[in-house]
């Protein structure tokens, strides 16, 4: 087995090529008063030939595992079920980001750094250790990833055993979220979750022994059938655990889900009743040592998830696999949701043909894009980086000046972020501030 | 009078509501093949979709039938078939003027009720031939003979031998057709005479321009007259004339005394033509015009306004529109702080309201708001002069008000006697001072009451239907003012009052409605990032409150990479639905929510 050996930084070989191609942006953007507008599929992203990585700060990779055992009833995330797919899929859907991220390795070398890599899903715990044998060696020839890179599997308890978990460990994953959404069996029962509360403890101690010193617990909030009392019993089992990170979201009813189709027949706690909760629960994490650094993201000082910060940051990010984002050059795109046709591609056109441009931003839309996403941390917004990206900073901060009159929006020491009861209805206010 | 109108025969079909007229009419037209059974379809001249939805009629439809008698001589017959509900007596009254006679349809399960007496009255006093007709003896409980019984004691007309029919199977309906022809007197006036024909209809067809439907009393009109009429003094050009058939115009080129029939002039403008109006002649014109109509006044107001404010002009077209063939329509513009500008409506009752709403909803295509509706009150300044308010907004001050009076109507509710009881109850509960009551036999009275019409145009027939389980009939009539303790009652959102909302009321209804619609505003007024206040409010003293909690949603919606473009997208999308948020004072609501919190009908 080979074990992922992550270079240190101070490796990384710098090309005055790259410098000169990060210094400025390709064609397609613009980046003069107006805000481009270019509609999606008129510029089509070159996945290879135009990959020019902002070499000034790190890269994140994120890398889809599109498989589950079973659907739970709320997931609207791209995944097959057990039955729809077998051995012989994941093996060659493996094979195929294999492929995918050694092309990136052929036309660049390791001239890409990057500092984090994320596994998300569906369950990407269904892979047996061979799996990410292969695509940590793939990714090791691709990018030049940092001595102290963080490497996290999303994972479902009811995949994991000691056994699998010291393999991951051993193999460089030092991070592990565990989506435990609740410790009462009813509620997990009544999503359709297949792991009890005991799963996840198990599955925690586990992690523990097997050298997992950075550990996520996902929390649902507003699951059918959930109480204040009960919400309150999971928080207070979340901290026992006294894992470094805990994410609490709230449960969204997305179109298409079984949770959706058959919303009558379940009882949601209501509004008032998850607002509340989450009140309390921002109390009680930070009584316990938990910062609330996001919306709905709460950790122990030093554990913050770097990889999402790299998306609220508004740094780029690669994404391999189905269904994956990825962001540069000021470019967002998707892969297709289509395992079978990503299974298939071969050259690197194949893999383009797969990605769909979702948004080409202009300097505006950076601009909005950054207040939208600074203001999800608590740290908030910079006023003079707003001003270094638009000429229209005022335009925006007068619109914010009523939000802190009245104490939604705090400004202090040249940022500007939300207050507890601003990120109650913090929707309202960034389309009231944004558009 | 000459052999042409000896054969004419003009006449009304007048009945209580559900008393099968539409239905009589529609055999009518068959017995006398004036239409194929194929072109046959119920209630063939109610076309309005509104009309056979409801399965009511709203406006008066005549046409043209030929019929040969069994003197074997050939009748033309115009038949103007009339609404049964009470808002639309005034349809029956101009319908009236322009026959000899009226076909009157009693149910023979129902017997008389109260509006199968009023329109009986109509006719009578409007000089006509009143022809009984006893409809639906194919029922089981059919009672003709108690009907003919009731129809001579309480109308006081001679039913012996009347035709009893069913409109339904067809049964007798030749009976009806000699009866009219037999009964009914056939037209005086002279076709060599000046022309005097009165317009007892009229509508806008955008080919044609003005639609005039016309009876001609005295003289004779062609295509290419100079018609000159009579009020305005305006002349046109006749550019066609003829006579009203089911589907439509039948181009004749001449219309002569005693005929019923239509004529277009290329009339554009909508004010040159009145109903009740008098047609005549430019050259050779009539001395005299004839009586023409009474003029309706509306009994209830409010406000309607275009959901989007750009459609002002199109609702100030579609009412002039309307009011052509809706004479008891009146508006005026005026304008609101919350829904900007619309007009001040005036309507003969709610049922009338409701249709004029439904109507423009529905042939004009607007979107429209209504305003709660309102009678209209007199007020005796402490200044002395009097002025009478339809609008709530114009309400003056409690300090300036020395009386305040409200419109009463002396209503007459005919009921079988078991519902005496409950409807007694109700009329006292609506303030209503009880006058008289008579048995009209031994299963039904007839009650009277004065009542306040403010507490009759909410929900009063609706509630008396109930009680009732539907036997009940109403007929009213206004008769003057009373004094009355009246109060303003206003509704502030967030401090700031919302003209819109204002109504005046009772002072011992004010409590009540103000808590009812104080928590109505309350489930309907969206969330917002702060609390809102509700106040129910008389002058400066608030009398009910309702708070609606600030909004605590959207709080842990994930964004992550993927996730950015559509969170973007959510986000403008929630600022493009603000835009068509509608003002409250200072708080904003959906349209939706706008619509529920002005409309009080369901209180």
């Amino acid at each position: 087995m080979r074990i992922l050996k992550p270079k240190s930084e101070t490796n990384s070989p710098v090309t005055d090529d790259l410098h000169g191609l990060t210094s400025k942006y390709p064609e397609t953007e613009c980046f003069g008063l107006r805000d481009v507008n270019v509609e999606a599929g008129i510029v089509r992203f070159k996945f290879i030939k135009q990959l020019h990585l902002n070499k000034m700060k790190n890269t994140g990779i994120y890398i889809h595992i599109p498989f589950c055992r079973s659907k739970c009833y709320y997931c609207d995330f791209y995944s097959l079920p057990a039955s729809g797919y077998s051995t012989e899929t994941v093996d060659g859907y493996v094979t195929a980001l294999e492929r995918q991220i050694l092309l990136l390795s052929e036309k660049y070398g390791k001239r890409i750094s990057a500092d984090t890599v994320f596994f998300g899903g569906g369950t990407p715990t269904l892979l047996e250790a061979r799996h990410f044998e292969k695509i940590f060696s793939a990714l090791e020839k691709a990018f030049d990833l940092t001595h102290n890179a963080e490497i996290t599997v999303e994972s479902n308890p009811c995949t994991l055993d000691c056994e699998k978990l010291t393999a991951m460990r051993t193999l460089g994953i030092n991070r592990l979220s565990i989506g435990v959404q609740s410790f009462c069996d009813d509620e997990l029962k009544t999503v359709g979750r297949l792991h009890s509360a005991k799963h996840a403890n198990d599955a925690f101690f586990c992690a523990r022994k097997s050298g997992f010193d950075n550990i996520g617990l996902d929390l649902i909030l507003g699951l059918p059938g959930q109480t204040r009392e009960s919400f309150l019993r999971t928080s207070e089992q979340a901290v026992l655990l006294a894992p470094e990170h805990i994410s609490v979201y709230g449960l969204s009813l997305e179109e298409g889900t079984p949770l959706y189709n058959h919303r009558e027949n379940y009882s949601f706690p209501d509004e008032e009743t998850c607002a509340d909760v989450f009140s309390d629960t921002v109390r009680y994490l930070r009584k316990n040592g938990y910062s609330r650094y996001e919306i709905s993201n709460f950790s122990k000082e030093g554990y913050q998830c770097r990889h999402n910060l790299h998306y609220w940051h508004g740094d780029e990010y690669v994404g391999f696999g189905v269904a994956a984002s990825s962001f540069y050059n000021g470019v967002r795109y998707t892969a297709k949701k289509d395992v079978s046709a990503f299974i298939r591609c071969r050259t690197a056109a194949d893999f383009e043909a797969l990605c769909v441009t979702e948004e080409v931003l202009g300097k505006e839309e950076r601009a909005r894009e950054y207040i939208m996403l600074s203001l999800r941390l608590s740290e908030g917004f910079s006023v003079n980086k707003l001003k270094e990206l638009t000429r229209n900073s005022d335009f925006y901060l007068k619109r914010c000046e009523k939000y802190i009159e009245n104490g939604l929006l705090v400004k202090k020491s040249g940022r500007i972020f939300f207050s507890d009861h601003g990120f109650e209805v913090s929707n309202s206010i960034l389309s009231e501030i944004l558009y | 009078m000459n052999d042409r109108q000896a054969h004419i025969r003009n006449f009304s079909i007048i009945a209580h509501v559900d008393h099968g007229k539409s239905t009589l009419a529609d055999r009518l037209l068959e017995a006398t093949k004036t239409v194929t059974s194929r072109e046959m379809e119920d209630q063939l001249l109610d076309n309005m979709d509104l009309e056979r939805e409801r399965g009511i009629t709203i406006k008066a439809r005549a046409v043209r039938m030929l019929y040969r008698h069994t003197d074997g001589k050939d009748y033309i017959l115009n038949l103007i078939d009339t609404p049964g509900h009470v808002d639309f007596n005034y349809e029956v009254s101009r319908s009236l003027y322009a026959c000899e006679g009226a076909v009157l349809v009693v149910d023979a399960t129902q017997g008389v009720e109260a509006q199968t007496l009023a329109n009986a009255y109509l006719a009578i006093d409007a000089g006509l031939e009143v022809v009984p007709v006893i409809n639906k003896i194919d029922l089981p409980s059919a009672d003709a003979a108690r009907v003919r019984g009731e129809i001579e004691d309480v109308i006081g007309i001679p039913a012996e031998g009347c035709p009893e029919v069913s409109a339904k199977t067809g049964l007798n309906i030749d009976t009806v057709l000699s009866a009219v022809v037999e009964q009914i007197p056939p037209p005086k006036g002279d076709e060599n005479a000046p022309l005097r024909a009165l317009i007892f209809d009229s509508y806008y067809d955008s080919y044609l321009g003005v639609v005039v439907n016309i009876r001609v009393f005295d003289g004779t009109v062609r295509t290419g007259d100079k018609i000159k009429m009579m009020s305005t003094g305006a002349v046109f050009e006749v550019t066609d004339v003829g006579a009203l058939e089911p589907f439509g115009l039948s181009s004749t080129g001449v219309v002569k005394s005693g005929e019923v029939g239509y004529l277009t002039a290329s009339i554009k403008t909508l004010s040159d033509t009145s109903v009740g109006d008098t047609v005549t002649l430019a050259e050779n014109p009539a001395s005299e015009a004839l009586p023409g109509f009474k003029k309706v006044s509306p009994m209830v107001f409010s406000g309607i306004y275009p959901e989007d404010g750009a459609k002002y002009e199109d609702l100030k077209d579609a009412l002039t529109k309307l009011r052509l063939n809706d004479a008891a329509l009146s508006y005026e513009p005026e304008t609101s702080l919350a829904l900007g500008f619309g007009f001040r409506c005036g309507f003969l009752g709610l049922l009338h309201m409701e249709i004029i709403q439904e109507r423009l909803e529905r042939e004009f295509n607007l979107d429209i708001i209504t305003t709660a509706p309102s009678v209209v009150y007199k007020i005796d300044r402490k200044d002395g002069s009097t002025v009478f308010i339809d609008n709530p907004s114009n309400y003056p001050g409690s300090d300036e008000i020395e009386k305040a009076y409200e419109p009463m109507v002396k209503a007459s509710i005919i009921t079988p006697c078991e519902y005496v009881g409950g409807i007694m109850d109700l009329c006292q509960d609506r303030r209503g001072i009880f006058l008289d009551m008579k048995y009209l036999d031994k299963t039904r009275a007839e009650l009277h009451y004065n009542l306040p019409l403010s507490e009759i145009i909410y929900d009063f027939f609706d509630s008396l239907k109930s009680r009732s389980k539907g036997y009940a009939s109403l007929d009213y009539e206004l008769c003057g003012y009373s004094e009355s303790k009246l109060v303003k009652l206003d509704f502030l959102l967030n401090g700031e009052p919302v003209d819109a909302l204002s109504f005046i009321v009772h002072e011992e209804k004010a409590y009540p409605r103000a808590r009812k619609i104080a928590e109505k505003l309350k489930e309907n007024i969206p969330r917002a990032l702060f609390e809102i206040p509700i106040q129910a409010a008389i002058g400066g003293k608030v009398i009910a409150r309702e708070t609606v909690k600030a909004m605590r949603k959207d709080v842990l919606a994930k964004c992550y990479g993927g996730d950015i473009t559509r969170k973007k997208k959510l986000l403008e999308k929630q600022k493009e639905g603000k835009k068509k948020m509608r003002r409250l004072g200072s708080v904003e609501v959906t349209p939706e929510a706008f619509m529920a919190v002005l409309k009080f009908d369901d209180d």
